[in-house]
């Protein structure tokens, strides 16, 4: 007689595989958890590396890094600004030697953003893991029509506002509109960069130094986490460059690297005088929506992939968590932790 | 005695077929990147104009300035590999500047400044097919243009682009 092939019977293999599908519905959450507490930590070192970074850079240099200067002016005049000291980068690439990334900048310093290096890669192409949270992942933008895929960032400055409608780019800064911008615009740790050309005489923005953060380093956010549409975590079927999250981490002023706290007052008035035009976005990623999800909108303010909190890191290099609703009025708590020198010192119980 | 609940056994051998092909499979993608820039340059006019927002990138946002100087970038300041994911030939810079429609020369309009999101028509037939001629601009978008809509694009009156069916002249 035939001897039956040798084997689990249907019954027995169902009952495992039962068996073993129980036993993952029991164990995924816990594993998810527990792969997620990991990448908020990376993203915690993510931030004390950015933290140290600015450190070493004001020791090194005597003021804090700066956002750069924003691509109108750039390309308005882009010898005037070159020849008058103009950062083509934001904070970014400005702390890049003390994140020991000092080779990505040597051979970077001396060209312009777009400009490919001897590797055939430009400097916003190549990505630098400090500035990626994990749980996103290493972002990059849709490829552009000529090949070029951004290496994009997780994280930005502080600031206070466009004020667009005060003439940003176009101002007699040293009164009236342009003073307030100057005066309310920027009163982050990090602030603008470069100097202004102001009907042929150059002035320079500020420097923030470390006198000048009166409110105390401890109590003045330095970069935060941004928020970013969950769909925007893979690049998308065709190229779109009008989302706040390109060119990149290396990016000058504005959106991708600097984000406000203080609306972003295009055409508008503000709603306190000096206190910005009202609430920023803050959200988790899953829920940044907007009515049409690829405009600016949603990709304007902080946020976070984790749960419940946004990590940032403070000027004295300390990281802490912001709840996801903390105030962000005018004003406001994120307003305040923003400013460096709004005079008021706040209780941690009320961000975190 | 063979119940018909028990399964066959599977040889070892077919099983290893069975996984090497899978993985086989999921492993030829292909390149994403290239394939997506591919067919954003599947045609000269596209190509012309996506070279010519590259240069404004390269060059402070400053468009080429004149015929010359364009040329010389793609040939000389283009990496290769970004070329050769467009589709361009680098030899062949002349053979780009022509339109495969009406074998006429493009037009260009030289020293137009650009930037990110910008579209400027920078690219055009000089004949066309059937009273339409292709205008492209720099983000990479075609139009179909009538004469009173080139003539209004290649003077430079500010209009904004329209909708842009999908128009291919190679």
């Amino acid at each position: 007689m035939k001897r039956a092939t040798p084997g689990f019977t249907l019954v027995e293999l169902l009952v495992v595989i039962a068996i073993i599908g129980v036993l993952v519905a029991l164990l995924l959450p816990a594993v998810q958890a527990a792969r997620e507490a990991a990448r908020r930590q990376q993203c915690t070192n993510n931030l004390k590396q950015i933290g140290l970074g600015v450190q070493n850079h004001l020791s090194a240099h005597g003021y804090y890094p700066s956002a750069g200067t924003n691509a109108d002016d750039f390309y308005s005049s882009p010898a005037d600004a070159q020849n008058a000291g103009f950062p083509r980068f934001g904070w970014g690439f400005q702390i890049l030697p003390y994140i020991e990334q000092g080779a990505l900048y040597a051979a970077a310093k001396d060209l312009q953003p777009f400009t490919e290096m001897q590797s055939g890669l430009a400097l916003v192409e190549i990505p630098v893991s400090t500035y990626s949270c994990p749980s996103r992942g290493l972002r990059v933008s849709d490829p552009r029509p000529d090949g070029v895929v951004y290496a994009l960032g997780d994280y930005a400055g502080v600031f206070f506002g466009y004020l667009m409608s005060q003439g940003e780019n176009s101002f007699n800064y040293s009164s009236g509109s342009g003073q307030l911008y100057k005066e309310f615009g920027w009163r982050g740790l990090i602030s603008k960069g470069g100097h202004r050309n102001s009907n042929g005489a150059y002035d320079r923005w500020q420097q923030v130094t470390a006198k000048d953060v009166t409110d105390g380093t401890s109590h003045t956010i330095a970069v935060m986490e941004k928020a970013v549409w969950i769909e925007r975590y893979t690049a998308s079927s065709e190229w779109d460059d009008g989302w706040y999250d390109i060119p990149g981490w290396a990016h000058n002023a504005h959106q991708p690297t600097m984000r406000s706290v203080a609306g972003d007052g295009k055409g508008a008035t503000p709603a306190t005088p000096g206190r910005g035009y009202g609430p920023n976005p803050i959200s988790d990623d899953a829920s940044v929506v907007g009515s049409d999800p690829r405009s600016e909108v949603p990709d304007q303010g902080f946020g976070s992939p984790h749960t419940s909190a946004m990590l940032a890191v403070f000027g004295d290099g300390s990281v802490r968590s912001i709840r996801l609703d903390v105030d962000n009025s005018p004003g406001g708590v994120l307003y305040r932790l923003g400013c460096r020198d709004d005079g008021e010192v706040l209780d941690p119980s009320t961000y975190n | 005695m063979y119940r018909y609940w028990m399964l066959p056994a599977i040889a070892p051998s077919t099983m290893g077929v069975i996984l090497v092909s899978a993985m086989a499979t999921a492993g030829c993608g292909g390149n994403d990147v290239a394939d997506r820039v591919a067919a954003m340059n599947d045609s000269k006019i596209k190509q012309v104009a996506n070279l010519y927002m590259a240069y404004q990138f390269r060059k402070g946002m400053k468009g080429p300035p004149d015929e010359t100087a364009f040329k010389n970038f793609i040939k000389n300041e283009m990496p290769q590999r970004k070329l050769e994911m467009m589709q361009v030939d680098r030899n062949d810079v002349d053979g780009l500047f022509r339109s495969a429609r009406d074998g006429q020369p493009f037009v260009v309009r030289y020293g137009l400044a650009g930037g990110p999101g910008t579209s400027l028509a920078v690219v055009f037939e000089l004949q066309g097919q059937d009273g339409k001629r292709l205008v492209a601009y720099t983000d990479g978008s075609v139009e179909e243009a009538d004469q009173g809509r080139y003539q209004q694009l290649i003077n430079d009156k500010g209009a904004p682009p329209v909708a842009k069916a999908p128009v291919n002249d190679s």
